[in-house]
């Protein structure tokens, strides 16, 4: 529904885009941004067992999601800049420090995006998702992609 | 036809409310995420604070399709029946609240 999407991102269509699923409930953005195989479940630091969190303590704050991601090996690192050999994830916020999306950063440069539970999105800059739902990005995570 | 404070009336109006409530709540949280924004929206609040009577409506809503009713069932009823290896798995949660209701009588 790409007009819905639209509305609810203002700056969507500032760049390129492509819906890239269908709506599917079972998974959300920190899911996805964890992996293509993570699409069974939600993620995040919810009371468990309302939602998946691979640590504990479960905090709702930045720095609790980089420690979460530290272990699935990733570090945090300064710009989204495509860099050869390696996955990046960015990190939305709203303007009291919690979390509110992530993106993962494909191949091409592009970023991949579960939007809640709406569809999955091919965005070609991050600020597209900008706004008064997801904030901004504060974070850029990434790790080596094994070879 | 039914009469002000007949059980009958009393079920439409607690269904048509949940039903509002509902569609509400997913227009203005589906693209969230976070956990927190979509249970603190105030749609979903005033579906938790129907209390009681609103528990069938939420079972038989995860009957139809999987949905977040989680925190609301939890929070009305004090019970908790999804084990701990299911957590944020929807479907799962779904079956383990639908076996809690029928359990119960309540779908």
């Amino acid at each position: 529904m790409p007009a819905e999407l639209a509305r609810i991102f203002p700056r969507l269509e500032s760049a390129p885009y492509e819906v890239t699923s269908p709506e599917d409930v079972k998974y959300n953005c920190v899911a996805w941004a964890a992996g293509r195989t993570e699409v069974r479940r939600r993620w995040w630091p919810a009371p468990s067992p309302f939602y998946y969190w691979p640590v504990e303590p479960r905090e709702e704050t930045v720095s609790g999601f980089i420690r979460a991601f530290s272990h699935l090996g990733y570090a945090v690192c300064d710009t989204s800049d495509l860099e050869p050999g390696y996955e990046k994830l960015a990190i939305y916020a709203d303007d009291t420090d919690m979390p509110t999306h992530m993106a993962r950063q494909l191949p091409s440069g592009h970023w991949t995006s579960k939007l809640g539970e709406l569809e999955d999105i091919q965005h070609l800059t991050l600020d597209q998702l900008t706004g008064s739902d997801y904030g901004r990005v504060v974070q850029f995570l990434r790790r080596k992609i094994p070879t | 036809m039914a009469e002000l404070g007949t059980p009958e009336l009393h079920q439409t109006t607690v269904e048509e409310r949940f039903q509002s409530l509902a569609r509400n709540w997913q227009e203005e949280t589906a693209h969230l995420s976070s956990f927190t924004k979509r249970i603190l929206n105030p749609h979903y609040q005033q579906i938790i604070g129907m209390g009681p009577a609103v528990v069938p409506f939420l079972l038989r809503g995860l009957a139809r399709e999987p949905k977040d009713w989680f925190w609301a069932l939890y929070s009305v009823t004090g019970e908790n029946p999804v084990a701990a290896q299911d957590e944020g798995d929807i479907a799962a949660m779904s079956q383990a609240w639908l076996k809690w209701g029928k359990q119960r009588g309540m779908i």
